[in-house]
Formats: structure tokens, sequence, C-alpha cells
């Protein structure tokens, strides 16, 4: 079948037209024209200039979305069919017409979520707009799996074919500049089992994997970012993967990825600009702090807070923690030993460490 | 096949400074494993070598070839990885020659190579089954695969055996040991297990945040440790560090705290002599610790009364757990031994092993009998 656009989808479009005699010509063998019947409604189906000596030209009328269609054929001279055979002729072409036009308006070959993606980035479709299109096209399901991309550093012509071979199972595979966007099908034997979190090490060991092959085969690196595993919210995965890929970006550049439950305090101060940070930094800890007295406040943060552990892990005495402890909460106004002040400083170093001050 | 050069090679991300100044020329055809804790710039500094990273500053050469600028594809080397994905649509025969058709190698010479790979790693009566009709062990095999098939100059594997169940990576550690021997091509093998590192490696680099703590031989780490990191991570159990002051009494050096006074080996005096009358940490490895009776009777100065927190049996050994002036020390026993919890035992400590260290820079005071690897 042609594939038509939006505007020709309605009854008096000539291609309409040409589709419905072609598929009513291949049915019966015989040459149909079509047009929209000018005149006032007729009956259903009409022979004129019947006898074995004449042509004949059938009629076939019915309604059409703007009109009455009219179905002209000429018969040649001694094969003029039947009224009967007129009234059959009639009800085909009318179930051809309206196979034809749900098919133009189910389009489900013609648009594909790929599709739809890139309208939506073109187009800066919102999430409400995105399902309404989906609804109207009527893409099949989705299967229970995780929204991905790819955000290549460096780009090769074979990383799609990459990805193809290497997630077969998947339901959407959208590559936009350097950036490839999937939706790979969960694969395990539980997959709607999420409480035992075998599904999301599943998804967290796709960015190992997909990592790893690119830089591999095609020499790419890339970022990989995994959303929640879900079966609906195409779009909003979409955007969720973006996001992570941005916080990936800003807090966890030399990972090989992402995934949405990996992100920690991230997730929140995420949200807080750069800027707001730093000067949160910059009031917390006062910019005083030598490494000795970081690497203290790190390790003490890493033990739960406990001074024996620390002081173990730290290789000193109990008692020099203990006057390093003394010192931070002198330079920086907040005592590591006190519950409140410890999250103040634990933030602080916490973004001090992922957006990368030291 | 090639070596490898690093100079002054700096990797940063914003002011965080992952590798520093990382120094070290790697061989022709050596075996040489990056070891350290998560975090330490190891796997990093593989994936400089691989393109996979910028250098922020230094050089990089592989063989006289100066790579910092050379894109990934073209730096002749393989890689395999600890999570080792195969293509699941495809049988092995494909998926190690997936990579070579990529690089529009022709198809007689990728089919000898995979062969060829598939003897080595004896797998060739896997070729035309599918990654899911695989075991773990063979599923390696087959990355490995990936990565001969290749030809490259030099192999970068991270973590590679650390997807697999314990019994498996002690059979597939041999497995590589001896693959390295019939490729004969230089390897860079980063891992947190010093096990691995141990029996693996010609040389080892100890790193830990971004920096070069070591680079030896796996002997010369165990018995010669430059500082308390390398002679904390390197063994297992750990070393025991012992915090006590040095003291000169009588002519001779002690070893004093609130647990025991030990004395030093003479040969360590000239080295000790600076830190008379200060504290100093001692380190003893659990094997160094001992409880037969000829010993304790030999060496009545090194001997010193515990109480016995845990015993583990072990089977060949018992791990015996104690405290000695708040810190906690473990002890590799005789299976014989008659150790028993919450009790009180006689141990001695072999001071003729005994290691000491600075406890400001927590470097190593005196190697003696310390002959470098290379």
């Amino acid at each position: 079948m042609k594939q038509y656009n939006r505007e020709e989808r309605n009854g008096s479009n000539p291609f309409l037209h040409e589709e419905l005699c072609e598929r009513l010509n291949q049915e019966t063998g015989l040459e149909f024209s079509a047009r929209i019947a000018q005149d006032a409604p007729g009956r259903t189906a009409a022979i004129q200039g019947e006898g074995v000596e004449k042509n004949a030209l059938i009629a076939l009328r019915f309604d059409g979305e703007d009109g009455e269609i009219e179905l002209t054929c000429v018969f040649p001279a001694g094969d003029v069919p039947g009224i009967l055979t007129s009234r059959l002729l009639a009800a085909l072409a009318r179930q051809i017409y309206t196979d034809l036009l749900r098919e133009l308006k189910q389009p489900a070959q013609a648009w594909t979520r790929e599709k739809l993606l890139s309208a939506a980035v073109e187009l800066h479709w919102d999430e409400t707009v995105f399902e309404q299109k989906e609804a109207e096209y009527a893409l099949p399901k989705l299967s229970l799996g995780f929204p991905l991309l790819i955000r290549c550093q460096n780009w090769h012509s074979e990383v799609p074919t990459v990805i193809e071979n290497l997630l077969p199972r998947r339901d959407v595979l959208w590559v936009h500049q350097q950036e490839v966007f999937l939706f790979v099908r969960a694969e395990m034997p539980n997959a709607r089992d999420l409480k035992t979190g075998g599904l999301l090490v599943w998804g967290e060991a796709l960015i190992q994997q997909i990592h790893t092959m690119l830089a591999d085969e095609v020499g790419v690196l890339a970022g990989v970012c995994v959303g929640y595993p879900t079966e609906r919210g195409l779009w909003r995965g979409y955007q969720e993967v973006q996001r992570l890929a941005r916080l990936h970006v800003r807090f966890f550049p030399g990972e090989a990825g992402l995934a949405a439950w990996k992100l920690g305090l991230a997730g929140l101060l995420g949200e807080i600009s750069p800027e707001v940070m730093q000067r949160y930094r910059r009031e917390t800890l006062q910019e005083r702090l030598t490494p000795e007295l970081r690497e203290t406040l790190e390790t003490y943060f890493a033990h739960s807070l406990s001074i024996s552990e620390t002081a173990r892990a730290l290789f000193i005495h109990r008692n020099t923690l203990l006057y390093r402890l003394d010192r931070v909460a002198e330079l920086t106004g907040y005592n590591p030993r006190e519950f409140a002040a410890a999250v103040q400083l634990y933030l602080a170093i916490w973004s001090q460490r992922y957006e990368g001050e030291y | 096949m090639a070596g490898l050069t690093f100079k002054n090679v700096i990797k940063k991300y914003a002011q965080n400074v992952v590798v520093n100044d990382f120094n070290l020329e790697i061989k022709d055809k050596e075996f040489l494993v990056l070891v350290g804790p998560s975090g330490c710039g190891k796997t990093t500094t593989l994936r400089m070598i691989a393109g996979l990273e910028e250098i922020t500053s230094g050089e990089l050469y592989i063989g006289d070839r100066l790579v910092n600028d050379v894109p990934p594809k073209d730096r002749d080397i393989a890689m395999v990885f600890q999570s080792y994905a195969l293509y699941p649509h495809m049988s092995v025969y494909e998926n190690m020659a997936f990579g070579l058709k990529l690089r529009k190698i022709p198809k007689a010479e990728i089919d000898r190579r995979v062969r060829e790979a598939a003897h080595i790693l004896d797998i060739e009566h896997l070729l035309e089954r599918k990654p899911k009709a695989l075991s773990g062990g063979q599923r390696q095999r087959v990355a490995l695969g990936r990565a001969i098939v290749r030809e490259p100059q030099v192999f970068l594997m991270d973590e590679p055996l650390s997807n697999l169940d314990a019994k498996l990576r002690v059979q597939m550690r041999a497995e590589i040991s001896k693959l390295r021997h019939r490729l004969q091509t230089t390897v860079v093998y980063v891992t947190h297990d010093q096990t691995e590192a141990m029996t693996m490696g010609d040389r080892i680099v100890v790193m830990k945040d971004g920096l070069i703590q070591q680079v030896d031989a796996p002997m010369n780490l165990y018995d010669h440790p430059k500082n308390m990191f390398v002679a904390g991570f390197i063994g297992s159990p750990s070393m025991n560090f012992l915090k006590a002051k040095l003291v000169e009494e009588d002519g001779r050096l002690w070893l004093v705290n609130s647990a025991f006074r030990l004395p030093p080996v003479a040969e360590r005096r000239e080295a000790l002599t600076p830190y008379i009358g200060k504290e100093i940490i001692f380190g003893i490895r659990p094997e160094a610790v001992k409880d037969d009776a000829p010993f304790l009777a030999a060496h009545p100065d090194w001997s010193v009364d515990v109480h016995v927190d845990v015993v583990e049996p072990m089977g060949s050994e018992n791990y015996v757990y104690f405290s000695l002036n708040g810190e906690n020390v473990i002890a590799r026993l005789a299976a014989a031994s008659q150790a028993k919890v919450l009790q009180r035992h006689k141990v001695a400590f072999d001071m003729s092993l005994a290691r000491y260290f600075d406890p400001e820079t927590q470097a190593v005071i005196h190697r003696p009998g310390y002959e470098a690897a290379y």
C-alpha cells in the first residue's frame, strides 16, 4: 500500500480512491475508477446500457467520509453481470473502503516509537503530548524493561550494529546524534519480582557490558545510564536517563555509567546548582582543612563515626584522632562528633569529592 | 609485541587527581599487575593505555610510539573485562569473528585466527554453540578468545575473573598464566585481589590514592614492603601492626608497651637508633607468630602471654585472634596448636621477621637483604 500523509487521509483524497480501485480490481479482475458522486444519492448498484450487443457501465455507490463515492466500470459486450452481482460488488467495495480507512487511521507500520521520539525532540513535546500520540498511533505495548541511554564521547558508524547484536531483545533503539536511546526488555526468570533486587542487578550489569563492548569492538568511550524498570512511560524514561547522563558527567565522570537506583546523594544534590553547592562548601569547610584533616574526616565518616575503627584504619592512636577531630571543630565551627554537625560536614566533604574540587 | 612507558602521567577529573605522576616502564612480554583498593586509580591507568581516558599530562608510549593522541582502535591493544558480554544470538565462532569483521579483515584470515584461538583455549568443540549453552568458565574463555584473535601488541585485562565463583577463579587464574606463556605478549592486568596479583604477576604495582606505592616482584612486596600500606595490603591475613616505644636498656634495644617487651634483632640496631625514645610501629606477619614448644624454648625473650579471643580452624592451620595493647592481632598457628578460646596462651614473635615503620611517614625503617626486581 502507498504511504499517505495525514492531510491525504480523508474521503476526497484521490490517492485513497486510487488505492480503493486498485484493491477492488485485484479482487475482481475488473477495472474500476472512482469519484465523489456529484448528483443526488442513487442506488447502491446500477447497470446502464444492458444488452448482449452493447458495452455496459456499472456504477457502485456507497457513503464515503465526505460524500457518496461512485465507482464505475465498463463491461465488455456480452459479459454484463446481473444486478445481484453488482450489489455484491458494491458490498465488496464498501468493505475494502472501510478497511482502508481503518488502516490509514492506525498507521502502525508508518509510525514507530523511534519516529515518535525524533518528532518529540524536534517539536519539544511534553509527556502528555507524547502519550497522546502513542495512543493515537496505537503503538504496540512495551514489555517490562529499562530505558537506557548511551552517550558516546567519540563516534563510530558501527555503534548501532554492536548494540543491535548485543541487545537483540529491545522495544526501542533510537540513534540521535552521538546518543543511542534504548528500551531494553528485562531478561530475568522472575522479572516482575522487583523486591529481590535481581532485576536491578541485571539492569546495572548492562552498564559495564555496553560500555566495555563499545570500547572493545569499536574503541568508543560511552557513558551508559539506566533508568528504573517500567512497562510504560517511554518519554518519562527518556527524560530520566537524560537527567542521569547529566548527573553522571557532574558527579561520576570516571565511572562507566550510572543506574537510577545508585544515585544516592547525587540525586538530591544534583538539583542544586554547582554555584550554590560551592558556596555551601566554602561556608562549611572555611577552606581551611588540610589534606590530612580531610582524609581523617572521610575515614571517620566511612567508619560510621567510630573512633576506634577510624584510628585503626588510619594507623594512628586514638588520641591523635581525637586531636584531629577537635582541630576540625576549631577550624570550621562544626564538631564532627556531634551528629547534626557531622551531617553538615559530610555533605560538604561529599560534594567536594564528587564535584571534583580536589 | 611491545613494552609500555609512562612518563609523569597525570589524570585529573576537574581538580580531582585520580592518577598522580605515574612513571613506569613495562617490559615487552612482561605480565604486570596493577593492584590496589577500590578508587586507587588502577582501572583509570589501564583505560589510559586503552585510549578510553584522556591523559591530562605526561606521555604514554606503546613500544616507541607516543600514543597520547592515538585513537583507541589504532593502538593495537585488546581488552578483557570483568563483565564479559557476548552477543547472545551469535555462535561462539561468530562472537569471536565479529570484531574482526568490523575491522574488515578478510574472511579466510578471520577463520584462521578464530580456529587458532579456539585451539589455544580448548574450545574448538564449542564453536557452534550459543552463549546461553555455555558455562561461566567457557564464556570467559570465549571472551579471552575475542581478545586473542586480534593478535594485539598488548593485552589489557580489567578484573577478568571477579565475576567467577571462587573455584572457577582459581582454575582460570592458572589458565591465564598458562596462556600468557603461550602467547608471549605483554599483559597489563588489573585486580583488587592480592592473591591474584601475587600468583600471576612478574611484577606488581601497588597503588593507593592514584599514587604508586611500590613496584616490585611479588615476593619482594611480601618480604620487603616499602611502607605500611603495602605491608598491610599484600598478604592474607594482613600483617599485624603494633605501636611500641623503642627504649635502650643495658646496651640493648627494647620495644615496650603495656602488653610486651620485645628485643629487635641486633642487625636492626643501627637503623633503629634514631628512633630510640620514640614510638614506632612494629609489624609482624601472622605466620611469624608461633607457639610451638621448641621455638618458645629457644626464644624466651620473644614470647608474650595473650588472652585468646577467637580460634578459627582452617584445616591445615588455625587463625588465632587476640589483642595486645588495644590492637587486634592474628596469628597463623599450626593445626596442632593448643590455643583455646577465652584462655591464656603463650606465643612468640619471630623478631628476625619483624618490620618497623615510621609512625609519621608510615615508611619502612630499613629493608635488610632487599634486592630490587629490575
